[in-house]
């Protein structure tokens, strides 16, 4: 079934639409690493590479730095391969009073591996369908779906999840 | 659970900050990795690792940097080291090990993979119990298929190669617990006890017959070792940078006093530990057994090393006092390393004045004035960065000092920009006086550090010195030489500093490379050369570089010319005849398309 999305429009201008859409990226960042800096690090890297197609890439240049971001995101944990076990997203406890659910959301997809938090992200985040999804990361929608059955089982069973009082 | 997810994803988000000087960022970022792209560098290393390899080591914020002299000399060739002749360059290993039947192994040896991240193997053999050692492997549990979403070229593989009776050799490949198999217990206790079985029968046969000793130093970038030395039993330490192309550029070998003092730090202050930050700070230890298998300790932010260990956690490492003073002192005697007599490496440019300092050296408190202020390069960032030989003297000197001062002491907790960016040292020199060293940081926080505190207004000070530069030299003639290479590594397009304008181009040289690793051989251009050059350059030159390039010439022509205070101004051939260079720092990449006769005129040259 082929997905129908509105047509995006060009942005006037590459800072036009840092200024506009850099917010949005970061939040997905900030998810993916669950660290403000990581996820700053995690979006200029991705501005960076695609800046230099900004006129070609042309509306839809939003999608195109997303893929970037995700592959990239995906793609420093297999440049870096040292033998990390799953987990690797910052847990440290932060000074902020106000962050109950923050530190359970983020501790659970620390609990992900690198690639099912991304699929989780991308589908219950960025609110993207299988196929979408599946054209960010490169892979195959069966993967994507698999992925996902994976990652939703893992945090059905969690307890940062399950609503309980600790 | 889907709608839960959903929502508790979304009100997990804390708010973003600003995007301030982001597009900036990326496109000054874009352009950098262009730059080196183009000229054959590579490309500039990602993120967390581009951002982190950089020699810089200190205590408490201060900053240690490797002297201009160190920096410069560039190496494209790794670390010899000693091999075991079982573990020769065409060998690939099985899932499984094929029965062996009556045939008895004779030898055991460890080897790592030519294809991919792979670990520093033992040099020794064991030619003992082999043949149990085989069945017990051919026992263990199968590794089950692989997960479709990790791809298995990117995990860290070793070898264990059975010389059997007849002279023939089964290889198995191997991998210790990782992300991708902590999921499958069956395959994680395949890695996990077949790890265990080779440490022991390494450890058996050692006990009983010491090996030969093995000289490590320096290794290869990310080759973390697969059997780990005591601690107590260390026999070498090594500090070690690289490049961002991972290839070593400098060590310092500790002594036997510094030796013993990081081992007795690294028993007492070491912890396993997952989720450890692998951000990289520029500093590789090296510790190695008399054996030579290595614990190979990566530093990240603060003073806080780690080690990955091959069963699959970290070897966290707080440094106490002592070792941390080791540290430092190491960092301060790296030397270039040496590559082996078959590969060249041009001569450094010589800045005796920058030789040898270090922040370190300096007292706490930014002098009022000085008689000299300089710059000096530090490091992998400013390798391709070219300073004034001009030191600013006169008024000028109190006046960029006084920027400095007037920058607000930085607190040690704090948010950094994640941007690129070079770093200098900037040296107060007096007469009679030891000179006051300050690190200039145009990256991060922006800071101008000393030991003891850092300042922001690293941009603004720099601004200032350059500006307080220009203004000297209106009234100066300027009869600076720079000796040495101006060519420098094929694949090093340095920028001035002080980027000279074409119009004020005197003289220059011409760069042929024969190799990657060869040094340039350099031609002096004529003068009618270089007014040529230098007036076509003026006349044609202003458009942006082109980032992307159907064909690309390698190795790439190049031309350096320089005005008369001896800054270079450096074109490198980047597409089907045309040419790009920097307008310095805070500049951008633009592009010189030669006219006809400028064109016909360089043709000439290279065909020389």
């Amino acid at each position: 079934m082929e997905v129908m999305v509105s047509a995006p429009e060009q942005p006037a201008s590459f800072d036009a639409f840092v200024t506009a859409r850099s917010a949005a990226l970061w939040r997905s960042a900030w998810l993916l690493t669950g660290d403000a800096h990581r996820a700053e690090d995690l979006v200029q890297t991705a501005l960076a590479k695609t800046y230099p197609h900004f006129t070609r890439v042309g509306p839809g240049f939003e999608a195109y730095v997303r893929t970037a971001m995700f592959r990239t995101y995906v793609s420093w944990w297999r440049r870096r391969w040292t033998g990390e076990l799953p987990g690797e997203v910052d847990t440290r406890p932060s000074a902020d009073p106000d962050v109950a659910l923050r530190e359970d959301v983020r501790r659970a997809l620390a609990a992900l591996p690198r690639q099912q938090r991304a699929v989780v992200v991308l589908t219950y985040f960025d609110d993207l369908s299988g196929a979408q999804a599946a054209q960010v990361l490169g892979v195959s929608v069966g993967t994507i779906k698999s992925t996902l059955s994976r990652a939703l089982a893992k945090l059905r069973t969690s307890p940062l999840l399950d609503g309980s009082e600790r | 659970m889907n709608d839960d997810l959903r929502s508790a994803l979304h009100e997990a988000v804390p708010e973003p900050p600003e995007p301030s000087g982001w597009a900036g960022a990326a496109r000054d970022r874009a352009r950098r990795t262009a730059r080196l792209r183009a000229s054959g560098a590579g490309l500039l290393a990602l993120g967390l690792v581009a951002a982190v390899l950089w020699p810089l080591l200190g205590g408490q914020g201060g900053r240690t940097a490797v002297p201009a002299g160190a920096s410069a000399a560039t190496s494209s060739v790794e670390p010899a080291l000693p091999v075991n002749t079982d573990c020769t360059d065409d060998l690939t290993g099985a899932k499984t090990l094929a029965a062996r039947g009556n045939l008895k192994v004779t030898r055991m040896s460890l080897c790592p993979r030519s294809d991919g991240p792979t670990f520093t193997t033992p040099i020794d053999a064991v030619t003992t119990d082999g043949s149990a050692l085989y069945d017990q492997v051919q026992a263990l549990p199968a590794e089950r298929s692989a997960d479709p979403d990790c791809d298995r070229k990117y995990e860290r593989r070793y070898l264990l190669v059975f010389t059997l009776g007849d002279g023939s050799t089964q290889a198995l490949e191997a991998a210790t617990p990782n992300a991708c198999t902590s999921e499958d217990r069956q395959t994680a206790q395949r890695w996990a006890q077949l790890l265990k079985l080779v440490t022991a029968a390494w450890t058996t046969q050692r006990t009983a017959t010491p090996p030969a000793e093995v000289a490590r130093g320096c290794l290869p970038f990310d080759r973390p070792g697969l059997l780990v030395p005591h601690t107590d039993a260390l026999s070498a330490a090594t500090l070690c940078q690289y490049d961002s192309n991972e290839r070593l550029q400098a060590e310092a070998r500790a002594t036997s006093e510094e030796l013993a003092t990081l081992a007795l730090d690294l028993a007492t202050n070491t912890s396993r530990a997952s989720n450890i930050d692998s951000r990289l700070d520029g500093a590789v230890l090296t510790v190695a057994d008399a054996a030579g298998d290595p614990i190979v300790f990566w530093r990240v932010e603060g003073d806080q090393w780690f080690a990955f260990m091959p069963e699959g956690e970290q070897l966290f490492w707080q440094p106490g006092p002592e070792a941390l003073d080791v540290l430092k002192l190491l960092t301060q005697r790296l030397q270039p390393f040496s590559p082996s007599p078959t590969a060249t490496a041009p001569p450094p440019d010589p800045t005796p004045d920058c030789e040898g300092l270090t922040p370190s050296h300096a007292p706490a408190e930014i002098p009022i004035t000085a008689t000299r202020l300089r710059l000096c390069a530090t490091g992998e960032s400013t390798g391709q960065l070219v300073v004034p030989l001009d030191a600013l003297t006169g008024d000028g000197v109190a006046r960029v000092l006084n920027v400095v001062r007037s920058q607000p002491v930085l607190p040690t907790s704090r948010a950094c920009r994640a941007n690129l960016g070079p770093d200098f040292l900037l040296v107060a020199e007096t007469d009679g006086q030891a000179p006051v060293v300050m690190v200039l940081q145009l990256y991060g926080c922006h800071v101008v550090g000393l030991q003891n505190q850092e300042r922001g207004g690293a941009d603004e000070a720099m601004s200032v010195y350059r500006a307080e530069i220009a203004n000297q030299r209106n009234v100066q003639t300027g009869t600076s030489v720079r000796t040495g290479s101006l060519c420098g590594p094929w694949s090093s397009s340095p920028v001035a500093v002080m980027a000279p304008a074409p119009a004020d181009l005197i003289a220059g040289r011409f760069c042929r490379y024969e190799s990657r690793e060869a040094q340039a051989k350099e031609t002096a251009l004529s003068d009618d050369d270089a007014r040529l050059v230098a007036a076509d350059l003026a006349q044609h030159s202003g458009k942006p570089a082109a980032v992307s390039c159907p064909l690309r010439v390698q190795p790439p022509p190049k031309l350096v010319l320089y005005n008369r205070f001896g800054d270079p101004l450096v074109l490198t051939g980047n597409c089907l005849g045309r040419y790009y260079f920097s307008t310095g720092i805070e500049g951008t990449d633009r592009e010189w398309t030669p006219s006809p006769t400028a064109t016909k005129r360089l043709n000439a040259l290279f065909d020389r």
